[in-house]
Order: structure tokens, then sequence, then C-alpha cells
């Protein structure tokens, strides 16, 4: 036999015992040709052209799971950013875009779609000032769409009135879902360096050098880990990266299989595999419990940001040496209201909001699912925003924000999302101003090492 | 599928009805008749309503190959019953493996799924069926998920 017992055992174990999961299959699909001076045709020919190519998304890659014996989470669009899509309509009506995607993402049956989007790192148009203000009410009136805004880059530097801007956008739009905790703000994410072919939520959209339409596939798997870390006992580091090293290109070749078979199937070129360990609230799928396994206490202890570094770096490497095709974020996730061991970490006070972001100069993302008191003022969210940012730019890296300033919750209380969104504590903010830094608005250079020619 | 190629395959089907020595304007006809009719159904292929590829071909898997897995509580007939479903669906065995470590029983077996009777989804759901009243559990797999995950 070409495989031993072991390899085959280990197989059925990281399926039916930890978690592993391709966490997604996103379908990219571009929307450009869709472009009119008339909206309601806009919004015509966006659903026509999405039911072309992904009207046999969802049973293919159930097929593809079901064969392969490897459960595939969720299956998701991602599209060209719609702030450009809708640019040339005399009546920019994005709301009624918004719908029209939403009931599309509906029919075809995803679970999400990303790419209620707009690049505006080194400034708006007039498009994209009406983006902004139909933001709130269209994150509102959707259910599976998900927006994402890109304020800064390492080449062109970080647009801060853009960001004071999104300090006032997320508490309307958290205002406008206070029904649901805020939920929308949870739909919604901030980039600096943000990637073109992301297929995870809610950062995903389609950008402007990608083809027709692409197959792109997150693998996620931090409960076989997690796993391995355990099973490798009392080794030194260089040792446990190893080990990490080893699983991360397991997981990345399940992945790769899956999403060229997906593509095959679906005539559509595949893109990239996103190698994150993207955890969910169950216990045995946590990014938390990794870093207990490494000899943390809880997540936020001194020796977390080291041990999530070389958590994050060993992800990369393993899947590097898996595939020529490995694209984008991956890494480590570390949102708090999706894990349950960051649930409780910042709970019993041993993960504070400053710790956090320490943790997101080496993780794959930023500060994630992270919820603040309702009242916070929208300059100190801008001011959260522009140093997540300056993360990024600094260190060339992408960071996101996805932050929930919950209506009418304090410090301590508990915030439910329900599903994979999780629940989370409300964490505290420093309340020290920094509104005058904030007014003060325009665009902080490029650093130095954007000038790369 | 574009126009030519549809109509290329009215004129053999018409071809294929009235034999090599039809009249060669009747068919023409024909062909242009049934066309015209068809059309309207075949809707707007113009960008962006459309996609060009082919979405009703559903191309098989790269593999022809799985590998099922058994495990549970050694019993008679576990062998039995998984090969006379295989036998059944018209997949040979490539290779078989079987232990039985603690009364424990573990069977891997190679299956070739060329021939294969039904889809494999219906295998599956067969081969689960027979292994849950035998109180055994039964994994099918792609075996190119193995070669992925296990070999360089």
């Amino acid at each position: 036999m070409d495989y031993s017992i072991y390899e085959i055992l280990q197989t059925i174990r990281m399926t039916e015992m930890e978690n592993l999961d391709i966490r997604t299959v996103t379908m990219g699909v571009s929307l450009t040709d869709c472009a009119d001076r008339d909206i309601n045709r806009v919004c015509d020919n966006v659903q026509k052209k999405l039911l072309g190519y992904a009207a046999k998304l969802v049973p293919t890659v159930n097929e593809i799971s079901a064969e392969y014996g490897i459960p595939v989470a969720n299956k998701r669009l991602s599209v060209t950013p719609l702030a450009q899509v809708g640019a040339a309509c005399e009546n920019r009506d994005y709301v009624k875009l918004a719908r029209a995607v939403d009931a599309v993402a509906q029919e075809i049956g995803v679970d999400f779609v990303g790419g209620f989007s707009a690049l505006v790192h080194k400034g708006t148009t007039k498009a994209e000032d009406a983006y902004f203000e139909a933001l709130p009410e269209a994150l509102a009136v959707t259910n599976r769409l998900c927006g994402s805004v890109s304020v800064a880059t390492t080449r062109v530097g970080i647009n801060m009135d853009a960001i004071k801007r999104l300090g006032h956008t997320l508490r309307e739009m958290a205002a406008k879902t206070a029904h649901k905790q805020g939920l929308g703000c949870a739909k919604f994410v901030i980039f600096a360096n943000p990637v073109e072919d992301n297929p995870f939520m809610a950062g995903a959209f389609f950008g402007a050098g990608e083809p027709e339409v692409t197959v792109n596939v997150g693998v996620s798997g931090p409960g076989v880990v997690a796993h391995a870390v355990k099973q490798a006992g009392d080794c030194d580091l260089g040792e446990l990266a190893e080990v990490i090293k080893r699983m991360a290109f397991k997981i990345t070749r399940a992945g790769e299989l899956i999403g060229r078979e997906a593509a095959k199937r679906l005539n559509a070129p595949f893109g990239i595999i996103d190698l994150s360990l993207a955890p969910t609230p169950l216990v045995g799928d946590s990014v938390g419990e990794i870093l207990q396994y490494m000899g943390l206490e809880f997540p936020g202890a001194h020796g977390s940001t080291a041990a999530l570094a070389l958590l994050t770096d060993a992800v990369k490497k393993g899947g590097v040496m898996a595939s020529s095709y490995v694209g984008g974020l991956s890494g480590a996730f570390i949102p708090v209201s999706e894990d349950h061991v960051m649930i409780t970490a910042a709970h019993n006070g041993a993960l504070t909001f400053d710790k956090l972001e320490a943790m997101t100069s080496v993780c794959s993302v930023g500060l994630d699912m992270v919820v603040i008191p309702g009242d916070t003022p929208p300059e100190t969210i801008s001011g959260i925003i522009a140093d997540e940012v300056a993360i990024g730019v600094m260190n060339s890296k992408t960071t996101a924000i996805r932050i929930i300033p919950a209506p009418g919750k304090k410090v301590g209380e508990m915030v439910e999302f329900g599903g994979l969104l999780g629940r989370a504590p409300v964490m505290a903010v420093n309340t020290f101003k920094c509104a005058d830094f904030i007014r003060r608005g325009g665009r902080i250079p490029a650093p130095i090492q954007g000038l790369r020619n | 599928m574009n126009d030519e190629e549809i109509i290329y395959q009215i004129t053999r089907a018409v071809y294929r009805k009235l034999g090599q020595f039809a009249d060669r304007s009747l068919v023409e006809d024909l062909v242009t008749d049934i066309f015209r009719s068809i059309q309207p159904a075949l809707g707007d292929i113009s960008p962006p309503s459309i996609p060009t590829t082919d979405l009703t071909a559903t191309p098989g898997s790269s593999s022809n190959r799985a590998v099922i897995s058994i495990f549970g509580q050694d019993g008679p007939g576990i062998m039995a019953a998984v090969t006379h479903v295989l036998a059944e669906a018209r997949c040979s065995i490539v290779d078989i493996n079987q232990t039985v470590l603690r009364g424990k029983f573990a069977m891997l077996l190679v299956a070739d799924l060329s021939n294969l009777n039904g889809t494999l989804a219906d295998l599956q759901l067969r081969l689960k069926t027979e292994a849950s009243h035998l109180g055994v559990r039964a994994f099918v797999q792609r075996e190119d998920l193995f070669h992925s995950m296990h070999r360089v």
C-alpha cells in the first residue's frame, strides 16, 4: 500500500477530531464590465454576471467536499470594489447596488459576498464620497454583504482624512444596527496594504489586477496545529517551529487540492491558497489554545507576541513549501470574539487592548472582532484605526481593523453576535483624548521603506 | 457552446436522420429553421450576462481511485460486506491492508473507480449504511488527498 495506516489515520483524525476544514472556497468575479450610466442596469448586469459564473458554486463545492471527506465550511463570492462599479452612474445609489448584490448572493446560496469596498488610500473620488454616505445604511439593510476600505499603503502613506471620517462612520454603522449589538461593524474591515485575492471575510474584494474570474481557497486548522504542538511535548522552540511547519504543509496541500478541483469543475482558473489559522468559537478550533500549548497561561501574558511571531512565521514557511500559489493573508488570525480562549483572556484581564495591538504587529491581520464601549468618541476610534494602519504601513504588511463600538455597552459587559462571529466582552480603550491630532487630517507621507525603486 | 457549434451539431443530427445523400438545400433549410426557432431560448450571449465558459460540464476528478477506511470493533462479515458493495458498484480492489489490534478492526482499501457504476456519492452512502449495520465506521475519500498531504 502506498500510504501507511498512520498517514490515513492522521488525515481522518484531522477532519473528524481536530476540525480541519477548508474554511472557504471564494469565487472572485470581476464586475468592471457591468458599469452603466443607469443604476438599474448596473444592478441587472451584476446579478446576471454573478449568476452566470457562480450558479453552480455551492453544489459543486459540496460535491467535492463529500468526495474528499474534508468539510468546506463556507462558499463565498468576492467582487470588484463596488464603489468603482457604481462610479459611472448618474444616480450613485450604492444602497440599491448593495441590495442587488445581497439578493443574488442569497439566490446563489453563498454565505457571504465581499466587495462593498473602496480603495481610498491616497484620496477619495466623488463616487467614493457617495459610497461613504451609503456605507452604514448599505450594511444595515443587507445580510450577506461585507465591506472594506483601504486607507493606507506603504507606497503612498496614510489617508488621515478618510480615517477621521471612518470614526464617525463606524459609530453610525453601529447605531443603525443597534438592535443587533452593532453587527454592521462586524461586516466591515478597514485595511492598510490590503491584498487583492483574500478569500476570507469580511475583508475579501476582487482587486483591479485580477482576471475575469478565479477560485481562491482559504484553509484553516488551528485544532490540527494545537494537537501537533501538544503532542510535541517538552521540546525547544526551534523544534516546535518545525512541528508547526510540517503541519502547515499538510493542511496547505489538502487545501490546494480542493481548490484546484473546484476551479477545474467550475471552469475557472485557480487563484491562490490562503493558509490562515482562523479560529471559530468551538473548543478545539482556537489559535489561543495553540499559544497555551506553547506555554502561555493565557494569550496576553508577556511572551505572547514572541509566541505568535513564531506561529505566524512557521505557518507561512510550511505553506510556501507546499504550494507555489500561497497568497491572501496567510498566517494566524487573532479575532477576539471568534476564539474561546481569547474571549476568556479578554474577560479575565489577561488580554488588554494594548497588548492585543502589540500582537497584531506579528499576526497576519490586525485588530479583529474587538468590541469597545458604545460611547467611544469617533476621534478615539479614528486614533485606534490610525495606530493599527501605521503598524502595517511601517512594516510593509497588511493590517486590518474590525472593531465594534457596541451601542449602550460598557466595559466588561458581554456582547453576543452568535454563529461564527461568537461573543466578546467589551474591552477598555484608553480614555485620554487624541481629537486634536485626528482633526488635523491630511495624508501621512509614505515611509522611507516605501521608496524601494 | 457558441452559435457555430450549435449549427454544426444540428446539421450533424439532421444528416444522421436523413442519411448521407439527403438533399443539401433541404438540410440547409431545416437547419436554418431549427436554429431560428431555438435562438431566443439561447438568450443574450453578449457580455456581461453570460460567461464564455461552459458551466454545465462536470469533468471528472483527477483521481480515479478512492481510499476506503473501515474502523471499529472486529466482527464476522465486515470484509465480505465491503467487498460485496464494491463488486456491485463495479469497483476493482487495487490494494488492501487489514489489521486487528486489541480487538479493534482497521481495514484500508484502495479501489479503482474507473468503471464505477453510479456516482461516488452513491458508493459512499452504500458503504456507510453497510458499515453502520455492522457497527463500524467507514470513510471513503479520493486517493489524491493522501498523496497531496503526505508526499512531497
